[in-house]
């Protein structure tokens, strides 16, 4: 209800101004406005902004402008941007002149196209309120406030921490991801600065030595101007030395006492231009490298029944530098974006696969890799009507890379090289989409993706099959594959949302391979392969203390092989039909169950439970074989069920909040599975079965306002261990656990600091303990902050 | 100031990469209440308008008894103050960078993150949406929504050794990553789903001929039986290629 105020004769002026600006710009047959409601008067007395002003700045008016994304890039936190208006003003304040500001008239609703704040964005200003307002902006509009946040922030933290290890020190750091002994750095150091209005400088970094574990984030933002990003990132990734386990071989393990790891990093430059009404330009440069020693899984021999558990070293040194350019833009309601990226990529790896009982020792394997690849994605979205979204894209990429191949002292004693490989590939997408909400409480989406990739590789390889030193070899690959999408979602139900989601995908593919001399290798595939993917559930929430999930998911895929021409070894010997074109079809068939519970029984109190369930049947059909060798038939051919998988997972987590003092969650699961397959009663393949337990509990308690505690609990278990009669035991039985607790202690308003101990235990019974450990450590961090 | 304390130490075990961590903390931003997505669409139109195509609002209905336990909320905290502030940063959640948000829900993600072998997301070192798109709209990503993404695209991204173009390529690589590597978290190494021959067998089984007696297995036209014996059919030092080769057809260099 507007109140009339006493004294009219300022409002009707302005009432009368601003008519007047409208008649002036209307012609004369438009209809004339309606009459303008009367204005409160304006608060007498002086105005203090923090007390008068701020909190109806802050309540009806940041909310669509303040810093971010401010609407009509009319912003209201601060004086200069405030008085340099939006979009369509530059009078929105006019310090003195009231009867001239634009703000007095959209929150008094005497502009009828315009009212402040919009009717669905909050309530109306009270007359008090724009009386203040407008006395506000009487007098000069100031600006004076003693509680504005400060401009600089800024935080400092050191750390330093010690931890003694027992036992296998190389799974320590794979597991624990750091390494023992001393160690120290910054775990994060800030120091940002508001340095005007619209510019913003942000500097934050992290360093722990000797982890190689740096982070530095360099940040300048001008709003409506542009950004200079920049920053560089390292972390190290360790792993353990060992190989496998067999307690049938002497040393049943091997290790190599060397400290295996792999640097991550990445250093970039992002510079963005942010005009106003122009598209948003981002174009930078990112170089990313991995460079260490990583353990691999292709053993060693031990000994001359060979048997392989000795472990096996990569050397990695990969580097990749890539430019990129995006653009993203608004206009007449659609939104578009565009991403490019030419990449540039040098890898040179070397593999040494030690074999323990061989004189000539090491298998060493040499690859030198490079590709440029130039990929461009592009999409663009509308709200075409209130019921209808659409968005499309496209992708494009094509890539282009060299190989040479290198290996000394391989299998059956041979050396050999590769001479230069070519490879190139290239693919388009296309895709269509669209959502639908034609009424309230219904939506549905369909689209559809539409991908073709040609590969081809070519060059000269040996052929150490027939002990060829030189052989060409050529091979083709084209893809097609179409994705149609659909989901539905159904919210009309009280309290409850159902959903069904189905994918189908389609994938034609066509496939040539040759390796000379002539009829080496001969190879024409095509293929056909087809999946579905069907998913249904609901979610319901009746109370405010329960909710009750539960989905199914149904997927499968089929494939068929037709072997137009399958010739291997035809040039040298008699045909013998084996892979690679030797699977006529393939079908993967699952099912998965799974169900979620949450009970908030009391505001202190969130329970869930969850439970899953899946299968997987996994089937194939191959050609007739007869044994290399001998020429006697070893296979029919047909189909078997190969496989089959089935798994559990039950799961219960609890947050407890008894007092605004204490937090407490854990979370535990239980997961059972079991992988068995058509091994014709091998005893060296003996079903892939057990349980893995997990439990993550964390506590925290505050003693006092100054003084809190923490304790974190880790464990988990797993129990695949395997006895087989014949071959290496390949399963893992291990227990993990880690346990952290400690103190944080405030001095002041600025500074704190804690201090942690940390216990952490690993065994791992089914290696006979040899990579057990056991850790203690001890960790402190100071920190500043500022303000 | 007692529970801010506490707090901060929370905070903490989740950014210190110095210590075992431990990441679940209560989305919870001191002062502020849950708004509903509609408070939302406002500023960021281009991500509610397309929600209801996303997997994550088959969670979400806008009439929950609990306003937030659904929808933006309870991925990125309550908003009010956030929305008070004109959209400050300081006053949401931004799960980018931090997973306690996705561990809320996903309890069986978080296990898995918790198993000896993992990707570096607790540790701080990579995040959920490096891989996955809680939106639903990046082409270059693999979860479902409005622009359906390649699959393996993610995987791509970092793991170009594995992902490059072969003479020879796998198959397997046609059906995902996923096929055999466990992206979260696994107890085998490299993240294997089985850390034995199972692995290769569920494709690679064959019928086996009247003349094979039982305990022997055939694969193609070789006699396997002595070979995996040696190990898997990776650690044996056959098939070591197993990603795609450039010189032989059977992946074994």
């Amino acid at each position: 209800m507007k109140v009339s105020p006493p004294n009219e004769f300022k409002p009707r002026i302005l009432a009368f101004l601003l008519c007047l600006t409208g008649c002036l710009s209307s012609s004369a047959d438009e209809p004339q406005p309606e009459p303008l409601p009367p204005l409160p008067p304006p608060a007498s007395g002086q105005i203090d902004f923090d007390r008068d002003i701020k909190p109806i700045l802050d309540a009806s008016c940041l909310r669509c402008h303040g810093p971010e994304k401010p609407k009509s890039h009319f912003r209201l936190d601060n004086r200069e941007s405030a008085l340099k208006g939006g979009n369509n003003n530059t009078n929105d304040i006019i310090p003195g002149e009231s009867n001239r500001s634009k703000l007095i008239a959209y929150v008094a609703g005497l502009d009828k196209d315009i009212q402040m704040p919009p009717p669905d964005h909050g309530p109306s200003l009270t007359p008090q309120q724009i009386g203040l307002l407008w006395a506000w902006i009487d007098q000069g509009a100031n600006w004076n406030t003693t509680n504005q946040a400060s401009p600089l922030r800024l935080n400092f933290e050191p750390t330093f921490r010690w931890i003694g290890v027992q036992g296998d020190k190389s799974k320590f750091r794979e597991l624990e991801g750091m390494k023992e002994g001393f160690a120290g750095g910054v775990t994060d150091a800030l120091f940002s600065q508001q340095t005007g209005p619209n510019e913003k400088f942000l500097l934050e970094g992290h360093f722990i030595v000797p982890d190689q574990d740096f982070r530095l984030k360099l940040a300048l933002d001008e709003t409506d101007r542009g950004f200079v990003h920049a920053g560089f990132e390292e972390w190290r990734k360790y792993y353990t030395d060992t190989g496998g386990y067999d307690p049938a071989v002497a040393p049943p393990e091997f290790n190599f006492n060397r400290d295996l790891y792999v640097d991550n990093g990445r250093i970039w430059v992002d510079l963005g231009l942010t005009l106003p009404r122009w598209p948003q330009i981002v174009l930078g440069y990112e170089y990313q490298f991995k460079q260490g020693n990583k353990s691999m899984l292709d053993w060693g021999q031990a000994n001359r029944e060979n048997v392989n558990i000795v472990p096996s070293i990569k050397a990695i040194d990969e580097h990749t530098h890539i430019i990129k350019l995006d653009v993203t833009h608004d206009f007449d309601g659609w939104h578009l974006e565009d991403n490019a990226r030419v990449e540039f990529y040098y890898e040179k790896n070397r593999s040494d696969e030690t074999n323990a009982f061989q004189a000539a020792g090491t298998t060493e394997t040499r690859d030198k890799y490079n590709h440029v690849q130039g990929m461009n994605t592009l999409t663009l979205e509308k709200q075409i009507r209130d019921w209808w979204y659409l968005s499309g894209g496209g992708y494009y990429s094509k890539l282009e890379g060299t190989d040479f191949f290198n290996q000394t002292n391989g299998a059956f004693g041979l050396s050999w090289n590769s001479q230069e490989i070519t490879l190139r590939r290239e693919s388009e997408i296309f895709s269509l989409t669209s959502l639908f909400t034609p009424l309230a409480g219904l939506s549905f989406s369909v689209g559809t993706q539409n991908e073709w990739t040609h590969e081809e590789g070519f060059g000269n390889a040996p052929n150490l099959e027939f002990l060829i030193t030189n052989a060409f070899e050529n091979a083709n690959l084209d893809t097609f594959k179409s994705m149609q999408k659909a989901n539905l979602r159904f919210t009309k139900i009280p309290f409850t949302v159902l959903f069904a989601d189905t994918r189908f995908e389609q994938e034609s593919i066509e496939e040539s391979q040759s390796q000379a001399p002539a009829g080496a290798l001969t190879r024409q595939t095509d293929a056909t392969n087809y999946r579905y993917n069907l998913r249904g559930g609901f979610n319901t929430s009746p109370w405010r203390w329960s909710s009750l999930n539960a989905e199914y998911r149904w997927k499968s895929s089929d494939t068929d092989y037709n072997h137009s021409r399958d010739v291997w070894g035809s040039g040298l010997g008699t045909p013998t039909n084996g892979y690679p074109a030797f699977i006529l079809g393939r079908t993967i068939h699952g099912g998965e169950f799974e169900t979620k519970l949450a009970l908030r029984p009391a505001n202190w109190l969130k329970t869930t439970l969850t439970y899953q369930i899946a299968s997987t049947d996994y089937s194939t059909r191959t050609d007739p074989a007869v044994d290399a060798a001998t020429l006697a038939p070893v296979s029919p051919g047909g189909t078997i069920l190969a496989g089959k998988y089935d798994a559990q997972t039950f799961g219960f987590s609890a947050t407890l909040t008894p007092v605004r003092r204490f937090y407490f969650y854990s979370a535990f699961t239980y997961s059972l599975s079991r992988l068995t397959t058509a091994s014709h009663g091998d005893p060296s393949v003996v079903p892939y079965s057990g349980n893995v337990y997990t439990i993550i509990t964390i506590a925290s308690y505050a003693l006092n306002p100054k003084t809190g505690l923490q304790a974190t609990y880790n464990f988990s278990r797993g129990d695949y261990g395997q006895h087989n009669t014949a071959g290496v035991p390949l399963g893992i039985d291990f227990t993990h656990q880690q346990l952290l607790v400690g103190l944080t202690r405030r001095f002041s308003d600025r500074v704190s600091a804690s201090l942690r101990y940390g216990f952490s235990q690993y065994s791992e019974p089914s290696s006979n303990n040899l990579n057990n450990f056991t850790s203690h450590g001890i960790f402190a961090t100071l920190s500043y902050k500022w303000p | 100031m007692a529970l801010g304390a506490a707090g901060g130490a929370a905070v903490c075990l989740i950014s210190c990469s110095t210590t075992p961590d431990a990441v679940v903390v209560p989305l919870e931003i001191p002062g502020a209440h849950f708004v509903g997505n509609k408070a939302c669409l406002d500023c960021h139109a281009d991500i509610v308008r397309k929600f209801p195509a996303s997997p994550h609002a088959r969670v979400h209905f806008e009439n929950a008894a609990r306003v937030g336990e659904t929808g933006c909320e309870s991925c990125h905290g309550p908003g009010s103050k956030h929305i008070e502030a004109g959209g400050a940063k300081l006053f949401i959640i931004n799960p980018g960078p931090d997973p306690s948000s996705c561990f809320q829900c996903h309890l069986d993600v978080h296990a898995e993150f918790s198993l000896p072998q993992h990707h570096q997301v607790i540790e701080g070192h990579l995040s959920c949406v490096q891989c996955h798109d809680p939106h639903g709209g990046d082409i270059f990503k693999p979860k479902g929504g409005l622009a359906m993404a390649r699959q393996d695209e993610s995987c791509a991204q970092c793991h170009r050794d594995q992902t490059r173009p072969f003479v020879f390529e796998h198959a397997a690589l046609r059906e995902g990553c996923t096929t055999c590597h466990n992206p979260h978290g696994s107890i085998n190494q490299k993240m294997l789903v089985a850390s034995d021959p199972n692995l290769c067998l569920r494709c690679h089984a064959q019928v086996q001929g009247p003349s094979v007696p039982n305990g022997s297995i055939y694969i193609g036209n070789t006699d396997h039986t002595r070979l995996l014996r040696i190990g898997t059919c990776w650690t044996a030092g056959c098939h070591t290629a197993i990603h795609g080769s450039n010189v032989d057809p059977r992946l074994r260099y």
